[in-house]
C-alpha cells in the first residue's frame, strides 16, 4: 500500500503523472520535464516534498543525541539555523543525508529532515542514540512544499507576513504564509534561490493552492532530479549510500573534529589513509547519454562508474556524476581537479560515448545582488 | 491518447504507415509519452537494410534512452532530419511531423505480422 501526501489530490487535479517512490505515490511530473526544469531555473517552480522524513528530538538531551549521532557539529547552530549533515554507520559508511535545524538555538529540540527512502532506518538508527530525550516522527502530521527559482523569494513574500530577506541562506524561522502557520527554510535541492515550507497536514493544501495561484508552477521527481544532477547535489542511493564513505565524495568537511559521533573512527581512518574513490562529473561530447552503471574508461583501462546520468538543459548535453577509482588515494578534490580535461569513454551497453571531465557543479546560479 | 486506425503498429510501440512498396516509421503517442521529453534521435544513414525487429536507431529523453526497432524488414530511404533541431517533434506529433524515418519494404508478407490499432490498444493500458 503507497502512503500519499497531504496533497495527492491537488497532484490528481492538476493531472500528475504518478509513480511510487520511497513507499509514497508522487508526482513525476504535470507537464513536461523540460519545461518544470525551465520554470525553476527561469521563474518558480513549485515541489510536494512531504515524502521526505521530518523528525522532533525534544529533550534535555536533544543536542547532546544528535551530536553523538551525526557527523556534523549541530552545536555551532544559532537558533534558526540549519545545517547539511550526514548519519554514518559504525564503519563510516554513509547511512543518510540530511539536514538538522536548530529552532531555538538550544539544547533541548532540534528538528531533523531527512530522505523519505532512508526514513525508517534513520528512526531507528537515530532511536539508538538518543539519551534524555524523545523523538517523534512528525512526517504524517505535516506537508512540506519547496519553492524554487529566482522569482521565488518574490513570490513566497507575496504570500509572508515577514520580510523574508531576514532569513537567508540555510536559516529558518516560523511565520505565516498564506495565512497558515508555516516553518519556513532558505533550503533547497535544485542549485537556486529558495524557501522549503513545513506546514501542518491539514493546511498543506491551502499553502498549495496559494502558492500556485501566485504563479508557482508544480513540477516532479523527474524536473527535480535533472535540477539537483545539474547542481551535482548527491542522491543517496547513487553518488552516496552505505558504501562510500565521506572522504570518497569530499564531503569530509561535513565531519567536525571537534566531537564524538558514530563512525567518527573509521571515518578519520579512511581520510588519514586516503580515500580509494573519487567523485567527478562528466560531460558528454556526442548527443547520447550515459545513464546510471555505465562504465568509464580512460586510455583503454577501467577508471569508474556513472552515479547519475541525464541531459542537462543548461548545457544541451547528457552529464553524468561518477565515481572513478584513486589509485594514489589523494583528496576527493585533487582527485577530480587532475582529471578535469581528461577524455574518457563511457561504456553504455555496446554503446560507447565519448566525454570529457568537467568541474562541478554543472550549473551554478546567478548570485543576485543583495 | 490517440493511435490512428489507418496505421500497423508493433509490441514495441512503432507505427509503419504502408504507401505501396515503401512506408513511414514513428513512435505510437504511448512511447512518446513513456519516453518524456525526447532530446535526441539517433538514426543511421539512408542506404542501410535492417531486418523486422531489427534495432535501427535509438531515442534518448530526459529520463532513459530506447531503441526503435523495424516493423518490417527493409531499406532506410529518408531520415526526418527535422529531428535534429527538433527532437521534442514526437512528443508533440507522434503520426504526422515526428515521423521518423521513410522505409522501402523488403518483403509485404511481414506487414500482415504486425498489429492492428484494435490488437494494439489493449497494450497501452493497465
Amino acid at each position: 500500500m503507497l502512503k500519499r501526501t497531504p496533497l495527492h489530490e491537488l497532484h490528481a487535479n492538476e493531472g500528475a503523472r504518478m509513480v511510487p517512490f520511497a513507499g509514497f505515490e508522487m508526482p513525476v511530473q504535470y507537464t513536461s520535464i523540460l519545461a518544470e526544469h525551465r520554470s525553476v531555473r527561469e521563474a518558480a517552480g513549485l515541489f510536494d516534498v512531504s515524502h521526505m522524513g521530518r523528525f522532533r528530538i525534544c529533550g534535555p538531551g536533544a543536542l547532546t543525541s544528535v551530536q553523538r549521532a551525526l557527523s556534523n557539529d549541530a552545536s555551532r547552530l544559532a537558533a534558526g539555523q540549519c545545517q547539511y549533515s550526514l548519519l554514518l554507520t559504525q564503519t563510516g559508511g554513509i547511512a543518510d543525508d540530511l539536514f538538522v535545524y536548530s529552532p531555538r538555538g538550544t539544547e533541548d529540540e532540534i528538528a531533523l529532515v531527512v530522505n523519505a527512502a532512508n526514513a525508517a532506518k534513520d528512526y531507528h538508527m537515530l532511536g539508538l542514540c538518543l539519551t534524555d530525550a524523545e523523538m517523534t516522527d512528525e512526517t504524517g502530521l505535516t506537508a512540506m512544499v519547496a519553492v524554487q527559482g529566482p522569482r521565488a523569494a518574490a513570490l513566497v513574500q507575496g504570500l509572508a507576513d515577514v520580510d523574508l530577506g531576514t532569513i537567508r541562506l540555510h536559516r529558518f524561522a516560523t511565520i505565516t504564509v498564506a495565512g497558515v502557520r508555516a516553518v519556513t527554510s532558505r533550503t533547497g535541492y535544485t542549485g537556486e534561490d529558495g524557501f522549503e515550507i513545513t506546514t501542518a497536514a491539514e493546511d498543506g493544501p491551502v499553502l498549495w493552492t496559494a502558492l500556485r495561484r501566485a504563479g508557482a508552477m508544480p513540477c516532479g521527481l523527474g524536473a527535480r532530479d535533472v535540477l539537483r544532477l545539474e547542481a551535482a547535489y548527491p542522491l543517496w542511493g547513487h553518488e552516496i549510500s552505505e558504501e562510500t564513505l565521506p572522504a570518497d565524495v569530499g564531503l569530509e568537511r561535513y565531519c567536525a573534529a571537534t566531537k564524538d559521533y558514530v563512525g567518527r573512527e573509521a571515518h578519520e581512518d579512511y581520510l588519514a589513509a586516503g580515500p580509494r574513490m573519487s567523485l567527478v562529473g562528466l560531460r558528454m561530447k556526442s548527443k547520447r547519454i550515459a545513464r546510471d552503471g555505465d562504465g568509464i574508461r580512460l586510455s583503454g583501462a577501467d577508471l569508474g562508474s556513472v552515479t547519475s546520468g541525464g541531459y542537462s538543459p543548461v548545457h544541451g548535453a547528457g552529464v553524468a556524476l561518477a565515481h572513478v577509482a584513486n589509485p594514489s588515494r589523494i583528496r576527493c578534490t585533487e582527485r577530480a581537479a587532475e582529471l578535469v580535461g581528461a577524455e574518457v569513454t563511457c561504456v553504455s551497453g555496446r554503446v560507447e560515448i565519448p566525454a570529457e571531465v568537467v568541474q562541478l557543479p554543472f550549473y551554478r546560479r546567478r548570485k543576485l545582488a543583495s | 491518447m490517440e493511435f490512428p486506425g489507418d496505421l500497423h503498429y508493433t509490441k514495441s510501440h512503432e507505427w509503419l504507415k504502408v504507401e505501396g512498396d515503401e512506408g513511414t516509421v514513428g513512435i505510437t503517442a504511448y512511447a512518446a509519452s513513456n519516453l518524456g521529453d525526447i532530446v535526441f534521435v539517433d538514426l543511421p544513414e539512408p542506404g542501410s537494410s535492417f531486418a523486422k525487429d531489427g534495432v535501427f536507431g535509438t531515442i534518448e529523453s530526459v529520463k532513459t534512452v530506447a531503441e526503435l526497432y523495424m516493423p518490417v524488414g527493409g531499406e532506410i530511404i529518408e531520415i526526418n532530419e527535422a529531428l535534429a533541431d527538433a527532437p521534442e517533434t514526437p512528443n508533440q506529433d507522434p503520426y504526422g511531423d515526428g515521423w521518423i524515418c521513410r522505409i522501402r519494404i523488403a518483403n509485404p508478407a511481414e506487414v500482415d505480422e504486425l498489429l492492428s490499432q484494435k490488437d494494439y490498444v489493449p497494450l497501452t493500458e493497465g
